[in-house]
């Protein structure tokens, strides 16, 4: 019984530390870095997991050091679908 | 067909986030065909949380919530939510929903020391009608024989800007024409009615004149007690874009302890409580010694006054401080007022010059702990008139016991240099609530105000609204109601017998909760409403829980920061029982005929109203329920529920509002017009003043307000010479200062992952893990002299109360040494245990900033 639990998320970071942010953000558990640009922004995947949710990690994205705004844009959870679903 | 199916909303959730940065991704595209599959039904929302206004759109599968996205279309937040949208498809599904209502009994009977047992609507309403018919038959009897200007009443309301605007409407109609009472208030008076008295004092009119598309525009953001890293980050998010690609742009931050928003800042200060009025009056002398005024400007549309001073802070009448005081407008020995604390004489520019004189850097430094070199650099911020800048505050500034005072003070320097009413520049009152602003303020649901800045006090006000509400001419009562914290204190002093709250909290969130609000809720002498989707510490607290309705479960309305109107629609059904507070208002009055709450007096000059019900006179008025029944849908064909509609066999939300709209575009002030209904219901939301379907975005400039008559150039039409006023304030020290006792300064707050008091966020069971528990901000000496150390538990205390939490050295607040912080979304620890109720008198608006406390080892 696996909950879907998945967000889009879009982080500001000050560009002279922007390496360190994408190493850092990569190495959280849950996130998939997909894309990086030269101003700043980094484009996030998040999926939850039994032992951490994705609003778990997306608070702890905003105390990572050189972020300056984190956003989301795009958020799934059904856990009563899910189950229904395996059930079935 | 799971996996396929968790691939399908990645893809989509990508695409999304792709598209919200501008960003291309090759071969990724929203898999709209598995949409489709997921059955999913999308719609456009305003969200719940703060007073930013974003758009999110809403998922909707099987009656149910099931997902959210930021709305691309939307021009506030432009596909993007903050960490709180999270929880937007989740609030609604909290374990502990409220689905019936529940009334204290004993016996089988009401019983003010029993247990909460459910009941039916129909009970609860009998009881609650009861308890008010006795108390509106008293107040029949006191006021026997008065002008409106002396009318007194015992039944009271508390609500918020979390009202949508009919539900705040059909409120504020109920209470001051049906019950005679101006005893309505929002919470938001907890929140920005410094910030309306500063507008109404400064410029005749509420709400600011610029909008969130300076944020593109300016060239400098100064921050004054406003964290919008955390507490308006959709906002932040646009003003980190405009700091990162232009290079010459400049962010000052300002608080009395340094948070997330310190992160972007060029200039960061850290100043003592309540020197914000000194630092502001030490940029007005910079700017006239350094010949920066805007000369023609300041001629053509300013003038100046002095205000009156020693106007006390808003405590109880026998406090030291209010004795002391000489203008605070208490009865005095000899029951006069003592003075007007809103007074304000005429004076020259010399005199202001001469006034703002004696705020000279040297002073100011010593005073506010600021170095000499920030004071001036950020002097220099606002005095270059090569930059634009914009202001920004919330709770800094407002929760304030001279609120109103720096909320002029700030104007003060936008006018002197002219900075004002124009892209890129102007002072910005950011709001805490999603319709602080529509609701709380444009309809007026303050204990002085009508719709459309009209004021009960004013007799042609209430002779234009009795028009417009179809009713006997001296109806309204025109003596100014009970304020948030003056209805805690007539509770307790047993004046105020029947209260209703809704869409609030105020047993957590207001002040003095042990010696004030407590005492008067659980006063055998009152009986107490909570309408609350949730158990909250005041629904705990109350007599009768009535279960609500909440955001998408009805048809909605909200007005955000930037005068932007937004509609919904219902896209799901409240659980069990739960009704809407439209659905309430509506139903309770019904309850009521005008016999037994009008005077026989008006009902004699006016028979036609005799033997109607509350009901028939404010809303079957014909112009509330003149549109019939009709399907709700959107131009993709989906079709959606209106259960009010269906239940009162009328379109209450339109009507409600189409009779509203008549006090934007008839009404005595001018420049403060909606569109009509159907028009919202297709836009993103409308900046009013909405003239012919066009919104304003810079209000009192010619070229972008049409209310400026041509070749003015700038009108602040709200004052009747056209002119905004620059107010000589002086510094005044706090109520309550730290001494040797309780030695340090207490900040209360809010967090990113909690909305205020936590009612919604922390019902979901992710969010509570993210932030837990309520901390102690402070410095790590402070920790180390009482022997503490990060993590242990720390005692709280201040001279009203005690709370127990956790020490935090680390993280996101660094407070200097002698102040902490602690945020009031936890009910397991309520910090307003221990803050003090004294209120900018003006706008009577609590302090929450400042009050003296001590820290011990628990």
């Amino acid at each position: 019984m696996t909950r879907l639990d998945i967000c889009g998320v879009l982080v500001k970071a000050r560009t002279d530390r922007l390496p360190g942010v994408h190493k850092t953000l990569q190495e959280i558990p849950g996130v998939e870095v997909h894309a990086v640009t030269d101003q700043g922004q980094l484009l996030l995947i998040l999926e939850g997991t039994a032992e951490r949710s994705t609003v778990d990690t997306m608070a702890s994205l905003f105390d990572v050091e050189g972020v300056l705004a984190t956003s989301l844009v795009y958020e799934y959870s059904d856990f009563a679908e899910t189950q229904k679903e395996s059930a079935s | 067909m799971k996996l396929t199916r968790r691939d399908f909303i990645k893809t989509n959730a990508l695409a999304a986030t792709a598209a919200a940065a501008g960003i291309s991704l090759p071969g990724v595209q929203q898999v709209l065909a598995a949409e489709d599959d997921l059955k999913i039904r999308w719609d456009k929302a305003t969200c719940r949380f703060c007073g930013t206004g974003c758009s999110v759109l809403v998922g909707a599968k099987d009656g149910k919530v099931v997902a959210t996205q930021g709305d691309p279309d939307a021009p506030v937040n432009r596909g993007l939510n903050c960490i709180k949208g999270y929880f937007l498809s989740k609030i609604m599904y909290g374990k502990d929903r409220l689905q019936q209502p529940m009334l204290r009994k004993k016996n089988g009977k009401f019983d003010k020391q029993g247990e909460f047992e459910p009941v039916t609507w129909d009970e609860a309403f009998t009881i609650m009608a009861e308890k008010w018919k006795a108390a509106l038959k008293k107040d029949l009897e006191t006021n026997k024989g008065k002008p409106p200007e002396e009318l007194v009443s015992s039944v009271g309301m508390f609500g918020s800007g979390q009202w949508t605007i009919w539900e705040g409407y059909a409120a504020s109609k109920l209470y001051k024409a049906g019950f005679r009472s101006n005893n309505i208030d929002p919470n938001a008076r907890h929140c920005m009615a410094s910030a309306v008295a500063g507008f109404m004092r400064t410029f005749g009119a509420d709400e600011p004149m610029g909008c969130y598309d300076d944020l593109e525009h300016a060239d400098a953001f100064v921050l004054w007690g406003a964290n919008m890293a955390e507490m308006h980050p959709i906002l932040w998010s646009r003003l980190t874009d405009r700091r990162l690609t232009a290079s010459h742009v400049k962010v000052a931050v300002l608080s009395t302890f340094e948070h997330r928003s310190y992160e972007l800042s060029d200039l960061s200060i850290i100043f003592k409580p309540q020197t914000d009025l000194a630092i502001l009056n030490y940029i007005c002398h910079y700017i006239i010694q350094n010949n920066a005024v805007n000369e023609d400007f300041v001629a053509k549309h300013v003038v100046f006054k002095k205000g009156a001073t020693g106007i006390g802070y808003g405590l109880r009448p026998k406090h030291p401080l209010e004795q002391a005081a000489t203008n605070n407008g208490y009865p005095g020995e000899d029951a006069k007022p003592k003075g007007d604390p809103n007074k304000a004489d005429p004076m020259t520019f010399e005199e202001f010059k001469a006034f703002v004189a004696e705020y000279t850097a040297d002073k100011v430094s010593e005073l506010s702990g600021v170095p000499r070199e920030q004071l001036e650099e950020l002097a220099k911020l606002y005095a270059d008139p090569k930059r634009k800048v914009v202001s920004y505050w919330t709770m800094g500034f407002n929760q304030h016991t001279r609120g109103t005072w720096v909320n002029n003070m700030i104007y003060n320097v936008h006018l002197l240099v002219g900075k004002i009413s124009e892209p890129g520049n102007g002072p910005f009152s950011l709001t805490g609530q999603p319709s602080a602003c529509g609701t709380a303020r444009e309809v007026g649901t303050f204990a002085h105000r009508l719709p459309a800045d009209l004021v009960v006090t004013n007799k042609d006000h209430r002779a234009f609204s009795e028009k417009v509400w179809q009713l006997p001419q001296g109806l309204l009562p025109g003596k100014i109601g009970f304020h948030a914290v003056l209805q805690s204190r007539m509770l307790k002093d047993g004046k105020l017998k029947c209260y209703w709250t809704s869409t609030t909290n105020n047993m957590q969130a207001g002040p003095n909760v042990n010696d004030e609000i407590w005492p008067g809720w659980r006063n055998p002498e009152t009986f107490i409403v909570v309408s609350d989707p949730y158990p909250t510490v005041s629904a705990l607290a109350a007599d009768l829980i009535l279960p609500s309705a909440m955001w998408v479960e009805k048809e909605g309305a909200y007005g955000n920061a930037e005068r932007r109107t937004q509609f919904w629609r219902q896209q799901v059904k409240g659980p069990g029982q739960s009704r809407s507070d439209l659905w309430q208002y509506l139903e309770f009055a019904k309850r009521f005929t005008t016999d037994e709450v009008w005077p026989v007096e008006i009902l004699d000059a006016n028979p036609s109203y005799k033997g109607k019900t509350l009901f028939d006179v404010l809303y079957a008025n014909t112009v509330v329920n003149k549109f019939p029944k009709q399907p709700v849908t959107d131009e993709a064909g989906n079709s959606y529920d209106n259960d009010e509609m269906e239940y009162f066999g009328f379109y209450p939300q339109k009507g409600l509002f189409e009779e509203y709209r008549r006090f934007s575009t008839e009404g005595p002030k001018k420049g403060h017009d909606l569109a009509e209904f159907d028009l919202y219901h297709k836009a993103r939301g409308l900046r009013w003043p909405v003239v012919d379907g066009k919104e304003t975005l810079w209000r009192y400039r010619e070229g972008y307000d049409p209310f400026v008559e041509k070749g003015t150039g700038v009108q602040f039409y709200g004052n009747k010479d056209g002119k905004a006023i620059v107010f000589a304030l002086p510094y005044d020290p706090p109520a309550e200062s730290p001494d040797k006792e309780f030695d340090l300064w207490l900040c209360t707050g809010r967090v990113l992952e909690h909305w205020h008091t936590g009612s919604m966020t922390r019902r979901v069971p992710e969010l509570y893990r993210a932030f837990p528990d309520a901390v102690v901000f402070m410095h790590p000496n402070d920790a180390e002299k009482r022997g503490l150390r990060r993590g242990m538990a720390a005692k709280i205390s201040s001279r009203r109360g005690t709370i127990v939490a956790q020490v935090e050295t680390r993280g996101r607040n660094k407070t200097p040494e002698g102040l902490i912080f602690v945020p009031f979304f936890d009910e397991g620890r309520l910090i307003n245990k221990l803050t003090l109720d004294a209120t900018c008198p003006i706008s009577k608006e609590t302090d929450f900033k400042k009050c003296a406390v001590k820290v011990e080892r628990a």
